[in-house]
């Protein structure tokens, strides 16, 4: 194809050479140096690249061609110089060359030509002058690089954050806890964003339980998650959520990153970052039961007794046992998983906690109860006693007057086992919480768990000492107890 | 009557009215009439012969108005009923065999255990004695009480009514006329402590070690986290005791008339009109008979509830005036008023009658008629 020659074309003479882009310098025989008007390309942008030839050679040539070779495709658009009237273009796909049919030694030949590419990605144009006179076999060649060619201008931002347990402070949790941990893409505009790619890297000791919503499409190489999230409209985001489960302990840092093929983003910060510390304090904690499990009929459950021993040498400031295996609710499971197998924690696996330090060599017992009220085998394999952060549970008191209405107990009294009853109406779509105190004025309060999720019209709740109060109320000189309707 | 001008448009008139009829008849609303009424026409006369007591037979190509329509709403009074029982009922408000009792339950819970439930609950202190705990149960009651009137009120119905004229006398116009009537009933009669005899089973539980909650208790399915007993009871009993026989007894019943009897219409003016009517009336009861009792002994209160079904059939006569102004063409509204004794309907059923007294109804209807 030729092109014809255009004389406003002269003008890009004038402007080109003060606009920036891409130079190379070239061969002696041939003198040769080119530069592009600009070096941010998007797919479709009009670019200008003027080529300066020069024939340094003693002898007047015929037919000196300059051919540019593209990498990748491109359009053409037009093409002029300052040397002759009678150069002629042809072009061959992505190849355009460009004919001086008479060049006379000594003289300079500014061309200017325009194009538009069209397809993201690196491009380059390969530049080389060189002639059919027998006279002039040197040739003289440059590269233009454009390092990327770009298909939308979008600002993306992503943004990583643990949004369970929700019990957690300072991001703490135990060994085996399922973490769940929320990466949010968005897109700011101005245009929409085709083949957004989300990058997940997770510290190797980091198990992948899940992500969410189900149907995501990703790839996990050696914990290095890509999802692809298709299309992400200007204005719009996106959130994916990842079960993690640490089997290690230390702090480990996330990383989260967003991108897309061809995407020009000035202002993408491609990572974040959230430090996630995991704890084990996995001491010398010994747990096994000693009762066999009886009906309660005061509470229509279960229960079993285990003991718990410290045989290391340092206290531990808690601890934590985890049931695993269980066919049964752990009716009085405590912590971020209270109910049965919730799944959300522990791989569903409930936990109670004694939030008291137990001394080296110390020994506590833990009333266990599960409902229904079946018998079932339970052997001491099912314990994990962990020494946990008295602080990983959020085991702070609440403050007696910061909590719902005060519901007044139809009686206290204690039962032939020893424990308290307490005796109160209920309603049963909603939820109470025991607070007790070693003094009327609670000055010290602490919570009861778990909170009571009420059967019946009137809830007789038993204080029969740890794991639910820190000690058993025979135990204590005095107690105190007040209960509140929870929000 | 002013007669129309052209009796091809009455005619046409006549079929658009006719159509709003029935419109109303489905919507229960009058529709407008469609014609304007013309100024009285001085050269107008009533038909007939003023001055002869003969019967003039009218004419099958009159151009006079010798049919009607009407349809209206409204309500019968003086109409009673009276409930009475005797012998021996059952109670329907308890179950001990699925442990619901009256004044307390136990139930399967939902922990599988087929010998405890938490699934238990119980009204009164009084109930608890030591570990046992104790359930009552009304099984039947017996009871002879003689009639209870009672009044209802002005009760709304649906009055509609098709006559032709057939004979001119004097300025008068004798014809017939057949009515349908509709007209639900509800009469309600309060008991309010009746001596009755009660048989009534008293069943034990024993709650073993637990610390019963105190009454009223109510526990829920799941049996978890509340105090189980025993899902069996330790022992029963069964005595017969005086109660008390409170609640309420409705007839609640749908009556439909059908009547058929002479008219004589005759025009007062120019833009009124008057008929009387009388004849038989053959009329169908057909409603329920409900009962909503509370059988109370050793102050234990037992729900009973339930129906009987019936039909009756019942007949009479009656007596109308109907007074009617002439909006327009085709269009009147109306006042009646219909005295329409009858005889009595009784439901009954298993030792319950409930019979309803039709002896004095009156009615006071309103409407619009269409004459054509």
């Amino acid at each position: 194809m030729k092109f014809i020659f255009q004389a406003r074309f002269f003008l890009w003479l004038l402007l080109v050479p003060a606009l920036g882009g891409a130079r190379a310098e070239a061969a002696t025989g041939f003198g040769l140096s080119a530069f592009s008007s600009t070096n941010l390309v998007f797919v479709g942008t009009y670019v200008t690249t003027e080529i300066n030839v020069t024939n340094e050679s003693s002898v007047v040539l015929t037919n000196a061609f300059v051919t540019n070779t593209f990498s990748a495709a491109v359009a053409f658009i037009e093409f002029g110089n300052n040397y002759t009237t009678n150069m002629t273009a042809v072009t061959n796909g992505s190849t355009l060359i460009l004919d001086i049919p008479y060049f006379t030694n000594g003289a300079a030949a500014q061309i200017v030509f325009s194009w538009q590419p069209q397809a993201y990605g690196t491009l380059t144009n390969a530049i080389e002058v060189g002639s059919t006179d027998s006279d002039m076999t040197a040739t003289a060649a440059t590269n233009l690089v454009f390092q990327e060619i770009y298909s939308e201008e979008a600002s993306l931002g992503v943004s990583l954050n643990i949004v369970a347990p929700a019990a957690l402070t300072n991001d703490w949790v135990i060994t085996n806890d399922w973490v769940t941990l929320s990466l949010t893409v968005t897109n700011a505009g101005p245009d929409a964003v085709p083949g957004v790619l989300v990058t997940n890297v997770l510290p190797a000791s980091m198990v992948l339980r899940g992500v969410e919503p189900g149907n995501t499409s990703y790839t996990d190489s050696t914990n290095n998650l890509v999802i692809s999230a298709g299309t992400l409209a200007s204005g719009t985001a996106v959130t994916y959520q990842f079960t993690l489960q640490p089997t290690n302990t230390g702090a480990f840092a996330l990383f989260g990153g967003v991108g897309a093929p061809g995407l020009y983003d000035p202002s993408l910060i491609s990572s974040v970052e959230n430090h996630l510390y995991v704890t084990n304090y996995l001491a010398t904690l010994a747990a096994g039961t000693n009762s066999t499990q009886v009906v309660n009929p005061q509470n229509g459950l279960i229960e079993q007794t285990i003991m718990v021993t410290n045989t290391g040498v340092t206290a531990v400031p808690a601890v934590r046992v985890v049931v695993t295996g269980l066919t049964n609710q752990l009716y009085n499971a405590s912590g971020t998983n209270f109910g049965f197998n919730t799944g959300s924690t522990n791989h569903g696996s409930p936990f109670m906690v004694y939030p008291v330090a137990l001394a080296a060599g110390g020994q506590i017992g833990l009333r266990l109860q599960y409902a229904p009220r079946l018998g079932f085998p339970f052997a001491n394999s099912r314990l994990q006693a962990y020494a946990v952060p008295a602080s990983v549970l959020n085991y702070a008191p609440l403050a007696a007057t910061g909590q719902g209405t005060n519901i007044n107990f139809r009686r206290i009294l204690k039962t032939a086992d020893g424990d308290m009853l307490l005796e109160f109406p209920t309603s049963t779509n909603r939820t109470y919480t025991v607070v007790y105190s070693d003094n009327v004025l609670f000055s010290n309060a602490q919570v009861a768990l778990p909170v009571i999720v009420p059967p019946a019209n009137v809830t007789q709740w038993l204080d029969y000492g740890p794991p639910t109060t820190s000690s058993a109320p025979t135990n204590s000189g005095q107690r105190f107890y007040r209960v509140y309707l929870n929000p | 009557m002013t007669r129309p001008a052209n009796n091809v448009l009455r005619r046409r008139h006549f079929h658009r009215c006719w159509a709003a009829c029935l419109s109303a008849w489905a919507v229960g609303l009058a529709l407008p009439a469609r014609a304007q009424f013309g100024p009285p026409d001085p050269y107008d006369t009533f038909e007939g012969d003023p001055g002869s007591s003969k019967l003039i037979r009218i004419p099958a190509d009159t151009d006079d108005w010798t049919r009607h329509f009407r349809l209206g709403a409204m309500v019968g009074m003086n109409i009673g009923a009276s409930f009475s029982m005797k012998g021996a009922f059952g109670v329907s408000g308890n179950n001990p065999a699925a442990g619901i009792f009256d004044d307390g339950y136990v139930l399967k819970d939902q922990s599988g255990d087929p010998t405890y439930t938490g699934y238990w609950g119980y009204d009164n202190a009084s109930q608890l004695s030591g570990s046992m705990l104790t359930m009552h149960a009304a099984s039947g009651f017996t009871a002879d009480t003689s009639a209870q009137s009672a009044n209802g009120g002005p009760l709304p119905g649906l009055d509609m009514a098709y006559g032709g004229n057939l004979w001119y006398w004097k300025h008068a116009r004798v014809g017939w006329e057949l009515g349908l009537g509709w007209l639900p009933i509800t009469i309600s009669e309060p008991i309010n402590n009746q001596g009755v005899s009660v048989v009534q089973s008293t069943y034990t539980f024993n709650t073993g070690t637990i610390i019963v909650p105190g009454a009223p208790y109510q526990g829920g399915p799941s049996g978890s986290g509340e105090p189980i007993i025993p899902l069996n009871y330790y022992g029963s009993s069964s005595s017969t005791n005086s109660g008390t026989l409170s609640g309420s007894h409705t007839l609640d019943v749908n009556l439909y008339t059908l009547r058929l009897g002479p008219s004589l219409y005759w025009d007062l003016a120019e833009r009124y009109g008057f008929e009387l009517g009388a004849g038989p009336v053959v009329g169908l009861v057909d409603g329920d008979y409900k009962y909503d009792e509370a059988i109370t002994v050793n102050n234990v209160p037992a729900v009973n509830k339930g129906q009987v079904s019936g039909t009756a059939l019942v007949w009479g006569g009656y007596v109308n005036g109907t007074l009617f102004y002439h909006l327009q063409n085709n269009g009147d509204i109306y006042l009646g008023a219909q005295y329409m004794p009858m005889t009595d309907a009784t439901i009954s059923g298993g030792g319950r009658e409930g019979r309803l007294n039709l002896d004095g109804q009156l009615y006071f209807s309103v409407g619009i008629n269409w004459p054509f």
